[in-house]
């Protein structure tokens, strides 16, 4: 699978654009004919009021109305287009983008669930202000620019007034939002003392609750509120600080061009209709001011959409058509090769896994067993070589051929569905009770589950499970499904050991005479398999019963690893 | 072990914290009761507001004189002085307006001490409630709550502003076109108002379309989240394309819920249209007759100065912040206000039963050696315990994890619960410290029955220590006194030393220094807590796993501390050392309980030895995944 390639510039924000391009185009249209019905406004009310004024009658009042009438249309089709482009594109990129992140299934490069989950949710919408932020950005500039050339148009003088006077607030303005900055950061150190004071509180609620000193606690956890509400108010100081630069400077600007026009008015070179002009002009000239914040959405759009590309170049393999043959789950690797990043793990490794057995699968590097486990269960491939069921290569089976004959049980089962029952029998329907808790029983779930509220109707949310627990949750599900192979991903990791060897036991016995796979770091579980295959440096290093293979010291200190050191010393009472 | 992810916990943390109860009127109750003591500060608010809009009464008029007087006049100084006055006008409004961030900030900060203090005090109630269940979930629940009650923060200022802002520029220019041409002011307010009102009926609407977007917002957020962290186990168990059904199904809600606000949008900017572009027509068509009625040229150009340049900002600020905002404020509130309730009493009670314990990670731990009686030092009195028939499941529909228990433990003896991972020893030592109610029978402390027990009384009569220990952010000192804050340096040092926490005080700042949960170990937080213990004057100590991060040498000193302290010791443990030295053993096999002696245990149950790792015949796998057990 590639890794995370690096997105050229442009890119991303394109595949987004596509995907918005009719209602971008709606939108442009609607915002063209509104920043022309804008910019015409003043002038057409200037002959419009000048008509009157003169006695001209109702007809320069037409193209008013006209012009009044395309403007509300136009914007209120602006208003309809924006929003309803982000979210059909917002809705589109979301489709491809979950498609696609199932599709590429578990074996794609490793991504945090919480990182892939805030690209679905927060950045497709993000992206998907492209199309309006790079409208809105040309539509202010243009109408700031037009804004200035129409009142230069109508008289010089208070363009030059406008030039001159706005630009200068703009910079008393930009200075002021670095003084909030400041506030800020203070405010959100105090908050964050408040929050560390609560989690400590809760996270200890248990001795809190035996000491009776909840509202002790309370006070102590409340104790930098006072230095949150002074910052607080300095932010609110500097804001107001922002608010005064801000009212005025439109005065200001305001003045200063109606100054200009009012002593062109007064030299008749300008119309009475035309001050009117001149002062509207102004003001949407200052709105140009405006782009600047269109102009970060466009950046931040930007920063979203190539978020969302690097999950839509996601590589998907094509899925397989055809159906398993006959067999009892024997299972062989053919020259497999697989590498993370630039690692490998698995280095031509041929193994088989006999049918109707129990294989343990161990070996120093982690990452190489856990891929053992991963291309034995179907949940990724192979980079080279091939992995066969029953001779058949998993890449061409039919996922749901596949999924009939291979159950797997994680070291870090995540569970779902509404119920505990519904979580042990996720993906299959109409399993009778007395199976589900058979294979809990099984798994050494059993004990646990029945204690919990509503048994095992109890709302998953509802019942709490530390590693272990889960581990057996898991175990269990995996063991409601048929199979011809059951992987066992290091599922009995979190397991303390007479719990790991109880569960071994009644596994063993309920699983007899079926093809297993485990991977594992535990003499328990190697123990318990009929064989054990020994991986080191990517291939198989040795095949033979756990007993035999103790004998090997490399073996056991594959076992022992560095606990020994930890645990010298000894203190033996039996 | 690999791939061993404590913090990915089942279910999303938010809910466990903040039940979904109660409708949106509890969280505008909960902003109304913000803003109680907020009255004189929302008139001065209110004051502030007024002055900012009222020069803009002027300004239209000021505007036209400098027309009629100055300019057409051909009097450039009377034009000037006429001017001066729209900019004096223009600058008092912009200098009451930074006024009213002076009441502005009273109303919102002390608004947002009071959220913040409720929310507090509802989630620190839940988990002591839950008994400091869900640890995972904590950070994120208290984030949430942070940025619900800035949510609120934000949005109540904004609200504050835009509510005033409009309802004065709107009174504003009717009253200053009233000033200018009191013939105007029919055309001006007519559109207007039948504009404001058509936008007023059109609000439910758009608050509903928006919380809808809302909320399907969250349900992408939820089922996608479902679907990338459970993608590998979906694929495994053949239900990726359900959840990938439902994801998409969530997002065409969300489409479908985005479009119906889009509509509204549009139809929302026609009411702008209408208010703002309506009188402006109406002016211009009305203009020969009012000049005929005496209206001067300067007054119409003022009158479209109000139009263009003061209403139709504020109309824009409208449509463009209240609906959303506004929504926004009330789902936070509503949700802090969810956070902020208390359902019930500080002692718990039978209805709402607090969620199963988890099982204690195993641990390292050492045996410790042989105890010596103390004499008592007899300021507090002996205390017995005893557990009499008592039954407890965590609901009704639930097996039992305790049926006709019986205990009794003597003052200055010591008895160690026994079992496997999960099996219900912590909700014996909960028990028995007086935490949870039983279902069935009784739990004597001293005689009394513990659930008639206040507090504080409970807390002089015994201690109870969780495998996670509560360190707070403050003094090392305050900490280790947490119980008893009488003791004085000395004693606290004595204490120190004897349970081999001397290196606590390493630290700069030493005894006084700062501390806090994320600075320190999971062994020296448990350290701390071993300490305060050991320092308070509880007589009856349970010890919940209290050592499991201890190494062996570290662990059998304060084993052997505790129990040279006067008084009685109940230890939960599923480790062979405590066992040995208790006097007695509780044994919790998960379907009854034995009380009896370590070496009796030992003797008569093969599956007791099999716990403990005593038994030579599972030698091969001693060297297993769970070490230092022996």
């Amino acid at each position: 699978m590639p890794a995370d390639r690096p997105v050229p510039g442009r890119r991303p924000l394109r595949a987004v654009l596509v995907r918005g391009r009719r209602w971008t185009v709606a939108l442009a249209l609607a915002v063209a004919a509104s920043t022309t019905a804008t910019l015409l406004l003043p002038a057409v009310l200037a002959r419009a009021v000048d008509r009157m004024l003169t006695g001209g009658g109702a007809a320069g009042v037409t193209p008013l109305l006209a012009l009044v009438g395309l403007l509300a249309v136009a914007e209120a089709g602006a208003q309809y287009a924006g929003p309803r482009g982000a979210a059909d594109t917002t809705a589109r990129l979301r489709s491809d983008l979950v498609r696609r992140v199932v599709a590429a299934g578990p074996g794609a490069p490793a991504r945090p669930a919480g990182d892939l989950a805030a690209r679905l949710t927060a950045s497709a919408p993000q992206a998907a202000l492209a199309g309006p932020a790079l409208v809105y950005t040309a539509a202010q500039l243009v109408t700031a620019a037009a804004a200035v050339t129409g009142l230069a148009l109508l008289s010089p003088l208070p363009a030059l007034a406008f030039v001159l006077a706005a630009p200068a607030g703009w910079l008393l303005i930009r200075r002021q939002s670095a003084r909030t900055a400041g506030h800020g950061e203070a405010y959100q150190v105090a908050q964050a003392a408040i929050t560390t004071r609560l989690v400590e509180a809760m996270t200890g609620g248990r001795s809190i609750a035996a000491a009776g000193t909840e509202r002790a606690e309370l006070a102590r956890i409340l104790h930098p509120l006072p230095e949150l509400a002074r910052h607080g108010h300095g932010l609110w100081r500097s804001q107001r600080d922002a608010a005064w630069s801000v009212g005025l400077l439109a005065p200001a600007t305001q003045l200063a061009v109606l100054t200009a026009a009012g002593a062109e008015l007064a030299a008749g070179r300008l119309s009475p209709g035309g001050l009117a002009a001149a002062a509207a002009y102004a003001t949407l000239g200052l709105g140009g001011f405006g782009a600047a914040q269109s102009l970060l959405d466009l950046a931040r759009a930007r920063s979203g959409a190539a978020r969302t590309a690097a999950l839509l170049d996601l590589a998907v393999a094509a899925p397989g058509t055809l159906p398993l043959p006959d067999g009892h789950g024997g299972l062989r690797f053919h020259g497999v090769g697989k590498r993370t990043g630039d690692r490998p793990l698995l280095d031509g490794l041929d193994l088989t896994i006999p049918a109707g057995r129990w294989t343990a699968v161990v070996g120093a590097d982690d990452a190489a067993t856990a891929a053992v486990a991963s291309l034995a269960a179907g949940l990724d491939r192979p980079d080279t070589g091939e992995v066969a069921l029953d001779g058949a290569d998993l890449a061409t089976l039919h996922p749901e051929a596949l999924r009939a004959a291979v159950a797997t049980a994680f070291g870090d089962p995540v569970l779902f569905g509404a119920t505990v029952a519904e979580a042990l029998t996720a993906g299959q329907d109409g399993i009778p009770d007395a199976r589900i808790a058979d294979a809990a029983r099984a798994a050494g779930a059993d004990t646990h589950l029945r204690r919990l509220p509503a048994g095992y109707r109890t709302p998953l949310d509802d019942a709490p499970m530390s590693g272990g627990e889960r581990q057996r949750v898991g175990l269990a599900r995996a063991l409601c499904r048929d199979f011809r192979l059951l992987v066992l991903d290091d599922a009995t990791a979190a397991l303390d050991r007479a719990t790991e060897t109880a569960v071994l036991d009644t596994l063993a016995a309920h699983t007899a005479g079926r093809t297993r796979l485990s991977t594992t770091r535990s003499a328990a579980v190697a123990a318990h398999a009929d064989l054990v295959a020994w991986l080191d440096g990517g291939r198989l290093r040795a095949a033979a019963p756990h007993h035999r293979l103790w004998r090997d010291p490399a073996y056991r200190a594959l076992f022992t690893g560095g606990a020994e050191s930890g645990n010298g010393c000894t203190e033996s009472k039996e | 072990m690999r791939r061993l992810d404590g913090g990915r916990e089942q279910g999303s943390g938010c809910d466990c914290w903040a039940p979904r109860v109660s409708g949106r009127r509890s969280g505008l109750r909960l902003v109304r009761s913000a803003l109680a003591d907020s009255g004189p500060a929302l008139l001065a608010l209110g004051g502030w507001t007024v002055l900012a809009a009222a020069p803009a009464v002027a300004s239209g008029k000021a505007l036209a004189l400098a027309v009629d007087h100055g300019f057409l006049a051909h009097r450039p100084d009377a034009a000037w002085r006429w001017l001066v006055l729209f900019a004096a006008a223009a600058v008092l409004s912009a200098w009451a307006t930074r006024r009213s961030y002076g009441p502005l900030a009273r109303i919102v900060e002390p608004a947002r001490d009071r959220l913040l203090v409720a929310s507090a005090a509802g989630l620190l109630h839940r988990a002591t409630a839950s008994r400091g269940r869900a640890t995972g979930a904590t950070a994120l629940a208290v984030a949430q709550v942070t940025r619900q009650v800035e949510a609120v923060r934000d949005t109540l200022a904004g609200q504050l502003l835009l509510v005033a802002h409009l309802v004065l520029t709107v009174a504003a220019v009717v009253t200053g076109t009233a000033v200018l041409a009191p013939a105007a002011v029919l055309p001006v307010a007519g559109p207007l108002l039948l504009a404001l009102a058509a936008f007023a009926t059109l609000t439910p609407r758009t608050a509903r379309r928006q919380r809808e977007l809302f909320a399907t917002e969250e349900d992408i957020a939820r089922s996608a989240l479902h679907t990338v962290t459970a993608l590998r186990d979906l694929v495994a168990c053949g239900a990726e394309r359900t959840a990938l059904a439902r994801v998409l199904a969530d997002v065409a809600a969300n489409e479908a819920a985005g479009r119906a606000l889009a509509r509204l949008a549009a139809t929302r900017h026609l009411l702008v249209a209408l208010g703002v572009h309506g009188p402006l027509v109406a002016v211009v068509l009305a203009a020969p007759t009012l000049i005929a009625h005496g209206m001067t040229t300067g007054a119409l150009l003022g009158v479209l100065a109000y139009l263009l340049g003061t209403l139709e900002p504020a109309l824009r600020l409208l449509v463009q912040g209240l609906g959303p905002s506004w929504i926004r404020l009330t789902e936070a509130a509503t949700r802090l206000a969810a956070t902020a309730s208390m359902p019930e009493g500080p002692s718990g009670n039978r209805s709402a039963k607090p969620p199963p314990p988890r099982e204690p990670h195993p641990g390292e731990a050492r045996p410790g050696e042989s105890r010596e009686k103390w004499q008592p030092a007899a300021a507090v009195p002996q205390v017995d315990l005893r557990l009499l028939g008592v039954r407890f499941s965590y609901g009704p529909a639930a097996e039992p994890v305790l049926r006709d228990f019986d205990l009794d433990l003597g003052d200055g003896e010591s008895v160690a619960v026994v079992g496997p991972s999960g099996i219900g020893k912590s909700t014996l030592a909960d028990l028995a410290a007086g935490v949870l109610p039983p279902d069935q029978g009784r739990v004597l402390l001293a005689g009394v029955r513990a659930d008639r027990l206040p507090a504080a009384e409970l807390a002089r009569l015994r201690v109870l220590l969780p495998q996670e220990p509560y360190v707070f952010t403050g003094p090392l000192a305050d900490n280790l006194r947490w119980l008893a804050p009488h003791h004085s340096p000395a004693a606290v040092t004595d204490a120190l030393h004897r349970l081999g926490a001397e290196h606590l005080t390493d630290r700069r700042g030493g005894l006084d220094g700062e501390i806090s949960a994320a600075t320190l170990s999971p062994g020296e937080r448990q350290l701390v807590a071993l300490v305060r213990a050991y320092l308070s004057p509880a007589r009856l100590v349970i010890l919940d796993e209290a050592t499991s991060h201890l190494d062996a040498v570290a662990e059998r000193r304060v084993d052997h501390a505790f129990r040279h302290r006067p008084g009685s010791l109940l230890t939960v443990t599923h480790r062979a050392g405590p066992a040995e030295h208790a006097d007695r053993v509780v044994y919790l096999d998960g379907t009854s309980w034995h009380v009896a002696t370590h070496r009796d245990l030992l003797a008569e149950r093969p599956d007791y030895r099999r716990l403990l790792g005593v038994h030579p015949e599972t030698a091969p796998n001693r060297t297993g995944s769970t070490r230092n057990r022996r």
